[in-house]
C-alpha cells in the first residue's frame, strides 16, 4: 500500500551510501522485504524506477528477497513459519510466540562505484 | 563495483512522523486510540456510546475521517465533545501527517484523543499515527471470517469490538466465531461484545479504557499533578 514511501526511502539511504564512499554510480540494491509487511515487491519496483528515472540513481536495480516470517514459541521454544491464517505455535498451539523475522523492510547492501 | 554492507532498516516518512506524534502523546499522558473497521461496523456510534459516558471525568477530543462530509464530527459534536473532520478528498487512510496537522493546534490539555479512521480494512493496517492502540470493530452480520481474510489489520490492532450484538437474532453471525478467528492471527487481543444501539456490553469496554487511561496517566505524574493544581 505504501510502496512509494518506501521507494523514496531506500533511494534516500542509497543516495546515503554513494556520498559516504565518493561514489559516482550505482548497481544492485538488496531489499529485504517481510511478507508481514504487506509491501507488494512488483510495486514498489515500479515506484522506485519511477523515482529514480532521469536522477544519477537512475541505474541502481533493486533485487528484492521476500522474507517469509518466522516466529519462536515461548512456551515450547520450537521456530517455525508463521501463516496469514493461523500464528500460533505449528508444534503445541500456544499462543505465546514472538516473531523473529518477516515484518521489516531493509537495505541489506548496495553496489557502488 | 564495491558492495557496501547496510543492512538498515527502512523507516518510512509515516512511521517518523508517527514517532514523534507518539512521542508527544507519551509526554503529556494522552490516550490515543484509532479506530478501524469496514465502512459501516459502527466506529461513530462506538465513539458517540463512549464520549456520552466518559465526558464528564476525561477531556477528549475526537478526529473523525472520511473522503467527504463532515457527518461524522457533527455526530459526535453534539454530545458535547470537540470533534473536528478530516476530510482526505479521495485518500483511503489518514497518515501520521494529517493527524499531526489536526492536533498540533489542540495542545496537550486532552486525556483522551479518539482517531476514527476511514472506513477501510487494509490501507490504515499500514499507516501508524502515533496511537496507543487500534481499535478493530467488525459488526455482527459482516461475515464471521472478516478477520482471517483481513489479517494484517488484525494483527496491526491490540482491541478487537464486536458490535451490533443485537442483530444476532437476524442473522447466522456468532460473535465466538468472529472472536476465535482474529485470536488465530493476534492471540493478544482484548475482546468485547457489545450492541451501540441497547448498550449491551459497553460497560466492559468502558471499565477496560478507563482503567487503560489511568495507566497512561500514572506514566506522567506531573502532567496530572499541573492539571489538578
Amino acid at each position: 500500500m505504501h510502496e512509494l514511501s518506501v521507494a523514496t526511502q531506500i533511494a534516500d539511504l542509497v543516495t546515503r551510501v554513494m556520498e559516504d564512499n565518493s561514489a559516482q554510480k550505482v548497481g544492485e540494491v538488496a531489499v529485504e522485504v517481510g511478507t508481514l509487511s504487506c509491501i507488494d515487491p512488483d510495486s514498489l519496483t515500479f515506484c522506485f524506477e519511477a523515482i529514480t528515472k532521469g536522477t544519477r540513481l537512475e541505474n541502481a536495480r533493486l533485487k528484492i528477497e521476500e522474507i517469509k516470517p518466522r516466529a519462536k514459541c515461548r512456551a515450547c521454544n520450537a521456530e517455525y513459519e508463521v501463516s496469514w491464517d493461523d500464528f500460533r505455535c505449528k508444534s503445541c498451539g500456544s499462543s505465546e510466540f514472538d516473531i523473529l523475522i518477516g515484518s521489516d523492510i531493509s537495505v541489506r547492501e548496495v553496489e557502488v562505484e | 563495483m564495491k558492495k557496501v554492507d547496510l543492512r538498515e532498516k527502512v523507516l518510512t516518512t509515516n512511521e517518523k512522523l508517527a514517532m514523534a506524534n507518539r512521542k508527544r502523546f507519551g509526554e503529556t499522558g494522552t490516550l490515543v486510540l484509532n479506530l478501524v473497521s469496514s465502512p459501516g461496523s459502527g466506529k461513530t456510534s462506538l465513539v458517540e456510546e463512549t464520549v456520552k459516558i466518559l465526558k464528564d471525568g476525561y477531556r477528549i477530543y475526537v478526529v473523525t475521517g472520511d473522503l467527504m462530509t463532515e457527518n461524522d464530527a457533527r455526530r459526535i459534536a453534539r454530545h458535547g465533545v470537540e470533534a473536528v473532520q478530516i476530510s482526505t478528498g479521495g485518500a483511503c487512510h489518514l497518515d501520521a501527517k494529517m493527524v499531526d496537522k489536526k492536533l498540533v493546534k489542540i495542545g496537550s490539555d486532552y486525556d483522551l484523543i479518539i482517531v476514527e479512521n476511514v472506513g477501510n480494512l487494509v490501507c490504515p493496517a499500514s499507516f501508524d499515527l502515533g496511537e496507543d492502540l487500534k481499535v478493530l470493530l467488525v459488526a455482527v452480520g459482516e461475515g464471521d471470517d472478516k478477520p482471517v481474510k483481513y489479517p494484517p489489520m488484525v494483527r496491526a490492532s491490540g482491541v478487537l469490538v464486536i458490535n451490533k450484538t443485537d442483530l444476532m437474532p437476524y442473522t447466522d453471525s456468532n460473535p465466538e466465531t468472529i472472536k476465535q478467528n482474529a485470536l488465530k492471527i493476534n492471540p493478544e487481543m482484548e475482546v468485547f461484545s457489545v450492541s451501540c444501539k441497547t448498550g449491551e456490553g459497553l460497560d466492559r469496554w468502558i471499565e477496560w479504557l478507563t482503567s487503560r487511561l489511568k495507566t497512561k496517566k500514572k506514566a506522567h505524574p506531573e502532567v496530572l499533578d499541573s492539571k489538578s493544581g
